[in-house]
């Protein structure tokens, strides 16, 4: 009986890899970058079952956030940071199709990840010749970034365009799980994604 | 052609590999690099390749510490493990390991040298658009690990991929490659964005419309 319920679980099943862009709403800013899943799809496709991730990286993203060190750092009494991170985990979906044409997916993310701040552009240049993660440890008393598990969790619309390649478009709820850093105690919000799937669908 | 016979001693299911020898040029936000290679491949969908790489370093990391003028080289293998294959689809699981020997002729880093182990997992699906255009869509997943001056992590992310394979020819591809993510390493002192885009002409007697999933 097991062996005919997992036969007909994996009967045909999908596989699929996930590419996009996301543009994200978190710890009170706006920024954007890549995101990636691989999964693959049992009981007639309607649950996926994968590792999915996503990354915040700095250089590509303008936002600043001002630092106001206890002593000056480079005669600066303020100094910009600037911020990145990513999370990556396992990753369920639960789908249906709507109409002949869509699907519908709900999809969450348990992963392990990080978010930070950094020391940016001549600021990187250190008075003492220090590698800059010495002087942002000392700077933010050891907080500069955040490590844990995160969630990642929210819907995802799926056009079927050929049998090979759906597009798709996604809302995501994150949340980085007892987040504590020196520049935020909170890294936390909303995305939206444009992606590709692209496999056996 | 010795490769691909001696490895048909072990895999002998295979019938006939194809064999596939390219260049290509590649511009990055770390620099520029000119790579050449080879590659075998079997009808099992499973290829085996191996590569080298020659560098003009722009940005790179010794313990952390900046280069910001070297070169460096790179040796590489490549194993082709097919995952499913269903139509004009092929879905596989990309791994390649390789080192990266880096000399630095300007760098506020305490020694001039560093060896780095590379391993990188990469699951890519081609779609044959037509006979002569094959789509690639995949992500690479790479883990860079500095064993010398010191053990270190040089970088690690998720680098989206695309890629274009066309074959004007039968025997003859030529290739467009694209990669950009987000990169962690160092402690936070290494970089933390890589993009690069790659174009290639690769000789595949025989096989160039047949076979573009590498």
């Amino acid at each position: 009986m097991l062996a005919f319920i997992v036969s007909a679980a994996l009967a045909s099943p999908t596989l699929i890899i996930d590419t996009e862009w996301r543009g994200m709403a978190l710890a009170d800013h706006l920024s954007h970058g890549p995101g990636v899943g691989l999964s693959v799809g049992v009981l007639s496709d309607h649950l996926r079952l994968g590792i999915s991730g996503f990354a915040r990286p700095g250089p590509i993203n303008g936002a600043t956030f001002t630092l106001t060190p206890e002593e000056p750092y480079k005669g600066q009494e303020q100094v910009q940071l600037r911020s990145d991170g990513g999370l990556m985990g396992p990753t369920l979906s639960v789908g249906l199709p709507v109409g002949a044409r869509f699907r519908a997916d709900m999809t969450a993310m348990v992963g392990y990840g990080g978010f930070g701040f950094y020391l940016t552009g001549e600021d990187r240049v250190t008075p003492d010749g220090r590698l800059p993660s010495a002087w942002e440890d000392q700077l933010m008393d050891g907080h500069d970034s955040s490590l844990g598990l995160g969630l990642d969790v929210g819907p995802r619309f799926t056009w079927r365009a050929t049998e090979y390649l759906q597009p798709y478009v996604a809302a995501r709820y994150t949340q980085m799980l007892g987040y504590d850093a020196a520049m935020r105690d909170r890294y936390a919000g909303v995305s939206m994604a444009i992606g590709l799937s692209t496999g056996r669908l | 052609m010795l490769l691909a016979a001696l490895f048909a001693l072990i895999h002998p299911a295979a019938a006939g590999p194809s064999v596939s020898l390219g260049a290509a040029a590649t511009a990055a936000t770390t620099g520029a690099t000119g790579s050449v290679g080879g590659r075998v491949g079997w009808d099992s969908g499973m290829q085996l390749g191996l590569s080298g790489s020659s560098h003009l370093v722009r940005v790179a990391f010794i313990d952390g510490y900046e280069v910001s003028d070297g070169v460096a080289f790179t040796g590489a293998t490549d194993l082709t493990l097919p995952l499913l294959r269903s139509g004009d689809l092929r879905l596989d699981v990309e791994l390649e390991s390789g080192v990266r020997w880096l000399v630095a002729t300007e760098t506020s880093a305490p020694t001039d040298r560093s060896l780095v182990v590379l391993a990188d997992v990469a699951p890519m699906a081609t779609v044959d658009l037509s006979e002569a255009i094959g789509l690639r869509v995949g992500w690479v997943l790479l883990h860079h690990l500095q064993v010398r001056p010191g053990f270190a992590l040089d970088a690690q992310g998720s680098l989206l991929r695309f890629g274009l394979v066309t074959a004007p020819s039968p025997d003859l591809q030529v290739v467009l490659d694209g990669q950009a993510g987000g990169v962690f390493g160092f402690d936070g002192d290494g970089g933390k964005f890589l993009a690069q885009a790659a174009v290639g002409l690769r000789w595949v007697p025989g096989a160039a419309t047949t076979w573009k999933n590498h």
